[in-house]
């Protein structure tokens, strides 16, 4: 029987080790929860039609269009996390994924995007960006297969 | 209300199966919803809510309630003394295993 607590009752290590493996496996047991698949495939739309504000003309109703877009696109991905995190019960603690889980696809962003950043500059052609976005949508519809399928197998 | 040895770190409410299970699972999130947690637990809601109000009455977890479609969602998260007491027990358990 579980008790609430009683001092003094300190385990033996076989008792602490049964302990250790009980939270590995509580632990383990989130990580076979699959992220719903229309979430990258939203996170992925949102992406590749983000360049949509390069290509606005330099007028009052260019400019004002531009940051109608800005604010539905942030609204928008801000509903997209919002229903995710309802849809899968958990808000994520990024402290708590492993760091190459985080910087090696932060790092490949940034070279993604620098990289179309100077083919823009130098080519003086806006549809790199959307090039740089498709290709970025679909990294993330791949990772999204990917953690589905992980999270499958770890069910 | 604390049963913290604080010279190893042991916590005998933590200690007790479910609680340290609690406090794993929530160690790794941000926020999780008492309906997942429970799932995962494979526990009843009534055996969650009475572990929930112990760590709740140590002041190592905290619940806020959330309406929406007139369906109340309860979420649970540790508060920072509860991560600090939980890391500590973890720690106490590698020492006593021999890590």
């Amino acid at each position: 029987m579980e008790t609430d607590g009683e001092p003094g009752g300190r385990p033996t290590p076989q008792e602490a080790g049964a302990a250790l493996r009980e939270i590995e496996q509580a632990q383990a047991s989130l990580a076979g929860t699959p992220p719903p698949w229309w979430y990258f495939l939203a996170l992925a739309a949102l992406v590749a039609i983000a360049p949509v504000v390069n290509v606005a003309p330099p007028t009052l109703l260019g400019i004002t269009l531009t940051l109608v877009g800005v604010v539905a696109w942030t609204a928008l991905l801000g509903i997209a996390i919002g229903l995710y995190v309802r849809k899968v019960g958990i808000v994520p603690r990024v402290s708590a994924v492993p760091r190459r889980v985080v910087w090696l696809p932060m790092v490949g962003v940034l070279a993604l995007l620098i990289g179309a950043a100077v083919l823009v500059n130098v080519y003086d052609q806006e549809w790199i960006w959307f090039v740089a976005s498709g290709v970025l949508a679909a990294l993330i519809v791949v990772m999204g297969g990917v953690l589905r399928r992980k999270a499958r197998k770890m069910a | 209300m604390t049963m913290r040895d604080p010279a190893t770190g042991f916590d005998a409410i933590i200690h007790a199966p479910n609680r340290l299970r609690i406090c794993a699972l929530l160690d790794v999130v941000e926020h999780a919803e008492f309906g997942v947690v429970q799932e995962r637990l494979g526990v009843s809601a009534s055996v969650l809510s009475k572990h929930v109000s112990v760590l709740m009455d140590a002041g190592y977890v905290e619940q806020r309630k959330a309406v929406r479609d007139t369906r109340q969602r309860v979420w649970l998260h540790l508060t920072k003394d509860g991560r600090a007491a939980y890391r500590a027990h973890v720690a106490a358990l590698r020492d006593i295993v021999g890590h």
